[in-house]
């Protein structure tokens, strides 16, 4: 099923991160929805397990509070 | 893409977003979730309650709403929600986060039945002891280590063992399952 439209949601880390990178290691187009934090330099680290570093398309937010990735 | 998708403008927002740039929608795997404060029901309040079921039931309720109206249109697609062994188990000091597993299976089979006559899956992946930054945030490491100790297979899952049992379900290998949850807990649950 390679070349699929994929959206994870909570993909900042652990199973939402390993999933994510899963779909993307097979060919797919992933989506990842996050409540975002930011690295060290400033960049938001997408995911951690294939080593993305990207700028990311942001939303305007209703102003929710962040809370701590799954 | 930056969406607290527990507000259904933002939930809303992700799908949209993503049809508008990349045409369809094949597979949604509802993640964002919480295992709120851990506590007994005798010390649950209305705010924990309100914390832990709207993100891990409320945020899944509104992402499923609009991912199935997408591929309700489509007439194809499949939905895997991630909730947790607590959907099916008890653990006296965490019951707003068993309460709260235990709707989103409910969940999943209901939105299964009426997502059926469109060609659309919905499933549910249930994972035990995953070694997460979730996992070592709700538990000390000593309890990280007797809860692993309980499990036959002497240690907890990684997060990619579960986005295998994900990709089955999203694939054509499952073209028959939907409604269900896949236990992923070491068999735990067998004991």
């Amino acid at each position: 099923m390679s070349g699929a439209v994929v959206v994870v949601t909570g993909a900042l880390t652990g199973i939402g991160d390993a999933t994510a990178s899963a779909f993307a290691r097979r060919g797919d187009v992933v989506v990842v929805s996050v409540v975002m934090t930011m690295s060290a330099s400033g960049w938001p680290v997408i995911s951690r397990t294939l080593g993305l570093r990207t700028r990311c398309s942001c939303m305007p937010t209703s102003g929710s509070s962040v809370r701590p990735p799954r | 893409m930056h969406a607290d998708v527990r507000f259904e403008r933002e939930a809303t927002a992700v799908i949209a977003t993503t049809v508008s740039r990349f045409g369809r929608l094949d597979v949604t795997v509802n993640n964002a979730g919480t295992e709120g404060r851990l506590a007994p029901v005798v010390e649950s309040t209305i705010l924990q309650y309100a914390a832990t079921f709207g993100t891990n039931v409320l945020a899944t309720l509104l992402s499923v709403k609009h991912e199935l109206r997408v591929m309700q249109r489509q007439g194809s697609g499949a939905i895997i929600n991630i909730t947790s062994v607590f959907g099916d188990k008890g653990a006296p000091s965490s019951a707003l986060d068993v309460a709260s597993n235990h709707a989103l299976i409910g969940l999943t089979r209901i939105a299964a039945l009426g997502a059926v006559p469109f060609g659309v899956r919905i499933n549910a992946v249930g994972p035990g002891y995953v070694d997460t930054a979730m996992f070592a945030r709700a538990a000390s490491p000593d309890n990280q280590a007797a809860g692993t100790g309980r499990v036959p297979h002497g240690r907890a899952g990684r997060p990619d063992e579960v986005a295998d049992a994900v990709m089955f379900l999203a694939g054509p290998e499952a073209p028959y399952l939907t409604g269900q949850t896949l236990f992923l807990d070491g068999r735990v649950k067998a004991n």
